[in-house]
């Protein structure tokens, strides 16, 4: 008898149990929710612990493709050493070139009364880790707000955009990539000058909103940051048009794949699908803007 | 084997996989190793560590990955301690009938997660798709389920009974 009752109890206090921890949790869940850009009390220390572990991992991994790349990897040394010799050669003309035009445009902006843009404050930071889940595509670097690294600041690599930064601990922060479809950025076609904003989708490319079925957008247009938001300065690199859906072509109209609808012939809208300038899946270093790009004083930026 | 080492396991899988994702992505697809870490620490421990097990282990996703919130936590947690009933109410859990019950756990662990997202006013929504996403990577988690449960199988033979090195939860208990 008693031992059914101690059973009984038994499994009472553990639905109890489990029923209010995850009552609690649920209401953690919504009390601190979902899209705050700010880490909880408790999520600073895991963060933290999380970049300790990932930075010995990559410790690691570093130390072991180091080894393989320093000693193993050594075949073709000469052929690329030949190739980035031809290169320098190459970028030693364009550079001096240039830096002929940069002079050039010094002395037109002084002439225009333009004034030039706040040059850039920029930190260079490490990838240590890539998203754990499926659901966001997100980087996490080596620096955080002890290098002055702050939510909403954007990242680029010397192929263009990556993101901005969402989440910022102490020693490291996390990067929110322009293909998330939780991203949004301000672009322009490079060659009609239109503007629209850049979103990821949940299929891993990104696409442009708000373009007028006007424009004569094509594949292969460059999309440059329009500069409109202080994340990006303007002209930096963002992606190259794939495919241009316009209402009116056939086979464009209908229900597309899931949760992708296709365009429909009432939409106001083009469907641009970019292809990003970086490869995302090997960035390894990037670079935080921490400030500057935008003219210091807007109405300097006005023709006089 | 003993907890401490899977203790260990639990800490280190999230950031594990965010470290490897390059070479475990298949066609994009992650495996998700907190969530094989969860249920064999469900299976193993029953289900109030595994409970427990799910609120460490989502903890660190939710902290390591695009956005806050404790999401995870909650969809673990709930893995944590199904896994923990199917150790106590099914004996002689066989090799492919276990990956089949971990690719419908991984399924209704996204089913969790974008239910809480599209309930939560502020939420930002995760990525989705049944045949992008949800089903491929409830088939990756079941095949990697396989793998540890082949390895673990040869080691102990079987998981009907107590396992070596681990006690039956005595953390909910009456008394």
């Amino acid at each position: 008898m008693s031992i059914f009752r101690y059973q009984r109890n038994e499994r009472l206090n553990r639905r109890f149990v489990f029923f209010i921890l995850l009552l609690s949790v649920l209401i953690l869940v919504f009390f601190f929710g979902p899209g705050k850009s700010s880490p909880s009390f408790f999520q600073h220390p895991v963060q933290f612990v999380g970049y300790l572990i990932e930075s010995a991992g990559r410790s690691v991994i570093n130390g072991v493709s180091g080894v393989w790349n320093g000693y193993l990897n050594l075949v073709h040394t000469q052929e690329r050493y030949a190739g980035l010799a031809r290169d320098y050669d190459v970028l030693k003309g364009e550079n001096l070139r240039l830096k002929e035009m940069e002079a050039e445009n010094e002395r037109l902006r002084l002439l225009l009364g333009i004034s030039p843009p706040v040059p850039l404050n920029l930190t260079a930071a490490r990838v240590i880790m890539r998203d754990p889940t499926n659901w966001y595509q997100s980087l996490t670097i080596d620096k955080g707000s002890e290098s002055g690294i702050l939510p909403g600041m954007g990242v680029i690599a010397p192929d263009g955009v990556v993101g901005r930064v969402i989440r910022s601990g102490y020693k490291s922060a996390i990067v929110l990539l322009a293909i998330d479809r939780n991203s949004a950025v301000a672009v322009l076609i490079g060659r009609t000058r239109d503007e629209g904003i850049l979103e990821g989708t949940s299929r891993g490319f990104a696409r442009i909103k708000y373009i007028s079925p006007d424009v004569k957008i094509e594949p292969g247009d460059q999309i440059l940051t329009s500069g409109l938001t202080s994340t990006f300065p303007k002209g930096f690199a963002v992606g190259t048009v794939v495919r241009v859906a316009r209402p009116e072509d056939p086979g464009e109209t209908g229900q597309g794949k899931e949760g992708e609808p296709n365009i429909r012939a009432s939409d106001p809208f083009l469907r641009v699908e970019v292809k990003p300038a970086v490869n995302f899946s090997r960035v390894e270093e990037v670079m935080v803007i921490t400030s500057g790009g935008m003219p210091a004083n807007p109405e300097d930026g006005k023709k006089r | 084997m003993n907890r401490w080492f899977l203790g260990l396991i639990l800490v280190i899988s999230v950031p594990l996989q965010g470290l490897a994702s390059d070479f475990l992505s298949l066609n994009g697809i992650k495996p998700d190793l907190g969530f094989t870490a969860v249920y064999f620490s469900g299976l193993f421990l029953g289900s109030g560590r595994g409970m427990w097990a799910g609120f460490l282990v989502g903890l660190f996703a939710d902290s390591l990955s695009g956005t806050t919130g404790l999401v995870q936590s909650a969809s673990l947690m709930v893995i944590g301690w199904i896994a923990g009933e199917i150790r106590k109410n099914l004996l002689n859990l066989r090799l492919f009938f276990n990956s089949l019950i971990i690719f419908l756990l991984s399924v209704l662990n996204s089913v969790i997660i974008h239910v809480i997202w599209n309930l939560h006013p502020e939420g930002n929504p995760a990525a989705y798709s049944w045949t992008g996403i949800i089903f491929p990577k409830g088939a990756y988690d079941a095949m990697v389920g396989l793998l540890i449960f082949w390895i673990l199988f040869k080691k102990y033979k079987t998981f009907s009974g107590d396992l070596k090195g681990f006690e039956r939860s005595s953390l909910f208990t009456a008394g």
